[in-house]
């Protein structure tokens, strides 16, 4: 299974998809221009990571922004990550957010809200 | 044949006048753009934005609601801006200090056919209050994909929650085909 690894850029975050160091990781701001055409990569390296039958998953997301589309996109993500559980992998979402940042908590509490899934929120200290 | 300088003039003097607003007493004007957009140019003005509101000490929590509003903003101009007859995408955008208020003002085009459609979306949006507003929100979330341009639908509605409803349009008919629609948020710093 290939590793996803993409630098993080002017609008978009850096992705890091590496199941032999069980690293997952979206990181950074997210507003890309098309945000569909951006996480498409991550959604396809998704479903390629499903047919090897993972065990766990950790995913860590430690976004600062998000643009009204890439918050879809996103979504769109923990719903993939969903049915990779479904297929028999512990999913765990660990959401971080600044400790003085609102939104991006309350953002992670609507995904919880939406999916039902197992979410850990971690506070980054200053 | 439709006179596209008129387009062009609608667009000037409303960024003109826009602009010489700000020029008043207790006013500041903190960011401009006109003309042709592109997603460089949105994290570029984004980013002086966010450095200007910084140093005139605003609080982070309004610095990040502003630094939210300009990019939904721009990059709805980006998606949705139409382009003239000559095909030029005329857009506008200011970001203006009066007293303690901070508005953000975008101008761009609207083919004509989609002005009703567009107009119902936003009075529909300034109906609703707070709470119903998020519901909304969480619905589009629920439901929302992205659409061919990019766009999710989410825009104006997050634009109206970090605004709190402060939220103001205008669509003014320029000729046969276009309109130009302005939109502008304000944020108490």
């Amino acid at each position: 299974m290939r590793n996803l690894i993409i630098p993080e850029e002017r609008h978009t975050p850096k992705v890091v998809l590496n199941p032999e160091s069980n690293t997952f990781e979206i990181s950074g701001k997210s507003f890309p221009e098309d945000s569909r055409q951006f996480y498409k990569q991550v959604l396809d390296w998704l479903d390629e990571f499903m047919l090897t039958k993972p065990k766990s998953v950790n995913f860590k997301f430690n976004l600062f922004y998000l643009s009204s589309s890439s918050i879809i996109s996103i979504k769109q993500i923990l719903l993939k990550l969903k049915d990779v559980g479904n297929g028999g992998a512990d999913v765990q979402v660990l959401w971080h957010f600044d400790s003085d940042d609102d939104d991006i908590r309350k953002t992670g509490e609507d995904y919880l809200k939406l999916t039902q899934m197992n979410f850990q929120f971690i506070a980054n200290e200053e | 044949m439709p006179d596209t300088n008129s387009v062009a003039e609608k667009f000037n003097s409303n960024f003109k006048f826009l602009t010489g607003f700000y020029s008043g007493a207790n006013k500041k004007l903190i960011a401009s753009h006109n003309g042709e957009l592109t997603q460089d140019k949105v994290s570029a003005i984004a980013s002086v934005v966010e450095n200007q509101l910084e140093l005139y000490g605003v609080s982070k929590g309004a610095v990040k609601k502003v630094f939210n509003i300009v990019i939904e903003t721009l990059q709805n101009i980006l998606i949705h801006g139409e382009k003239d007859e000559r095909g030029v995408r005329h857009s506008y955008f200011v970001v203006g200090k009066s007293d303690n208020e901070f508005t953000i003002s975008s101008g761009n085009i609207v083919h004509n056919p989609t002005v009703d459609k567009l107009r119902a979306k936003l009075l529909d949006i300034a109906g609703h209050d707070e709470r119903a507003l998020k519901a909304k929100y969480m619905q589009v979330l629920s439901n929302g994909e992205i659409s061919s341009k990019g766009g999710a639908g989410l825009g104006f509605l997050t634009i109206a929650l970090k605004s709190g409803n402060q939220l103001n349009f205008d669509i003014q008919k320029i000729n046969d085909s276009v309109s130009l629609f302005e939109l502008h948020s304000k944020i108490t710093g």
